[in-house]
């Protein structure tokens, strides 16, 4: 699981450093003239990057306008979305077609918490398959398991253990269950 | 796989769009009847927010590493004081 980690890890940055000096300048200049700080330029540009890298590795996702437009357009977005939010404690919204509805977000970091101290490897696990679509055969192989199927019963046994995690912590709230 | 293993697939599928048409209707159908199915499918629900918060806050740690050492490098001296310079004005 590390391996397959670190192999993503080294994808993601060769992305960043491929586009912070053309981009990261404009998205300060555009923060500085609406009032913002370096560290909300900052803040905002992984959070576009993260946006348009989640959209390049969803299957059959084409670019319809230009790289420059799309990273540009999601930052302005984000940006107005800042001035009514508190951006940090949310899940990112502003980009077009987002995986999740915005009704499913996290309303509460403290059940991500949670979840996390409960089962940090399965979620790591869940992230490299869902959000990396990274294959049931390097899934297995990076956990050695012998087969596709080894490494699929385990991906449902730790959506059972997140979902369990989140129904023992969620019984206090009535809404949750109506 | 054991029989609440192949439920989670099943209510993925559902959320997944899936499943066909018939399969999709009598699938709604048995949330209509059964309340432990439909509170299992919003917690399925809710455990993919979690997976996706959860992935947005390991590249945030990442990104901001690769920031910092970016920020500092000497050979982009030139392009970091442009930046710093921009929030002076």
């Amino acid at each position: 699981m590390e391996t397959l980690i670190k192999n993503k890890t080294e994808s993601i940055a060769s992305f960043y450093e491929a586009r912070y000096d053309q981009f990261f300048i404009q998205v300060a200049r555009l923060v500085s003239k609406r009032g913002g700080t370096l560290e909300d330029a900052k803040d905002l540009f992984h959070d576009a990057l993260i946006l348009y890298h989640e959209k390049l590795t969803q299957p059959g996702f084409e670019l319809q306008s230009s790289e420059e437009a799309y990273i540009m357009g999601i930052v302005k977005n984000l940006w107005s979305h800042q001035i009514k939010h508190d951006l940090r404690s949310e899940t990112l919204v502003g980009a077009p077609d987002l995986m999740l509805e915005e009704s499913n977000q996290i309303d509460e970091p403290r059940l991500y918490k949670l979840v996390l101290s409960a089962g940090k490897k399965c979620l790591d696990l869940l992230s490299s398959f869902y959000m990396q679509h990274t294959g049931l055969k390097d899934i297995a192989s990076a956990l050695g398991f012998s087969s596709e199927h080894s490494a699929a019963v385990q991906k449902y046994k730790c959506l059972e253990k997140i979902r369990e995690t989140i129904k023992q912590n969620s019984l206090h709230h009535e809404d949750f269950f109506e | 796989m054991r029989t609440s293993l192949n439920e989670i697939k099943e209510i993925e599928d559902y959320l997944c769009n899936n499943l066909n048409t018939g399969d999709r209707l009598i699938f709604e159908a048995r949330m209509l009847l059964s309340k432990k199915l439909r509170k299992d499918v919003e917690l399925q629900r809710k455990a993919y927010s979690i997976i996706q918060h959860h992935y947005r806050a390991t590249l945030r740690q990442q990104l901001n590493v690769i920031h910092d050492r970016l920020f500092h490098d000497p050979s982009r001296k030139a392009i970091t004081k442009e930046i710093i310079n921009t929030f002076k004005s």
